[in-house]
């Protein structure tokens, strides 16, 4: 699916006006995002979650899918791996699945 | 010499710094990634394969004992990336190229190989604030 409206990419030295406000909207609600949205890719466009997905692709594609049929306009919004941060990788489990 | 300004998070806490991945196409792709000093090379999701610029190393496929943890092992494609830091203060790095593994993941991290390795990072947590400094990039 095509994503003409949904823009996550920029041209070197390019920065959007809304992108360092939606970094920060996600920082100081990312346990809320977490505990809403799960593990998952998000994007963020002026402070409002318009995205979903499990990969990039799919987020931008339910972007694009969310905006009105008639919305002409292309929103910049900035792309956000939302997963859970595991204290220990280093842990030995007590089960261990054979490969 | 640059100076980028870390994201400090706390419960759990975390530090995280903004990249800039060239595309295929010439644009870029600005993401958030962890700082993680347990990570030899940094990682990132395979699906960005389809849209970053990279050269694959002569390894290429690779096999990864996680973590020291046996019989859990996972697979990566090990190639080279053309990326800078950046923060929100104008803080910049040049572009340079590393070393990353492709994997199946959910994360984006930040390892040693090619961008730690060259940097000075410190880390106030009381005071919340931290940074990464590039004497040479």
């Amino acid at each position: 699916m095509n994503t003409p409206h949904v823009k996550t990419t920029h041209a070197p030295g390019e920065i959007y006006d809304n992108v360092w406000s939606d970094f920060e909207w996600v920082r100081t609600h990312r346990a809320e995002l977490m505990q809403q949205y799960g593990t998952c890719v998000i994007l963020v466009y002026r402070e409002q979650v318009v995205g979903v997905g499990k990969t990039e692709k799919e987020a931008e594609e339910d972007a694009e899918s969310r905006l009105p049929s008639d919305f002409s306009e292309v929103i910049t919004p900035i792309t956000y791996y939302l997963a859970q941060r595991h204290p220990f990788l280093r842990v030995h489990p007590t089960s261990v699945k054979e490969e | 010499m640059a100076r980028i300004q870390l994201q400090i998070y706390l419960e759990p806490s975390e530090l995280e710094v903004f990249i800039n991945l060239k595309t295929k196409d010439g644009s870029q792709k600005r993401r958030a990634a962890t700082v993680d000093t347990g990570a030899q090379v940094s990682l990132l999701p395979k699906e960005l394969m389809d849209s970053v610029e990279y050269r694959l190393t002569e390894r290429s496929k690779i096999i990864i004992g996680q973590a020291g943890i046996a019989k859990q092992s996972f697979e990566a494609v090990e190639a080279f990336v053309t990326l800078f830091l950046e923060d929100q203060f104008g803080g910049r790095t040049q572009a340079f190229e590393a070393r990353v593994w492709f994997a199946e993941t959910d994360v984006i991290l930040l390892g040693f190989d090619s961008i730690l390795d060259r940097a000075v990072l410190h880390v106030d947590m009381p005071n919340r604030t931290g940074f990464l400094d590039f004497p040479q990039v």
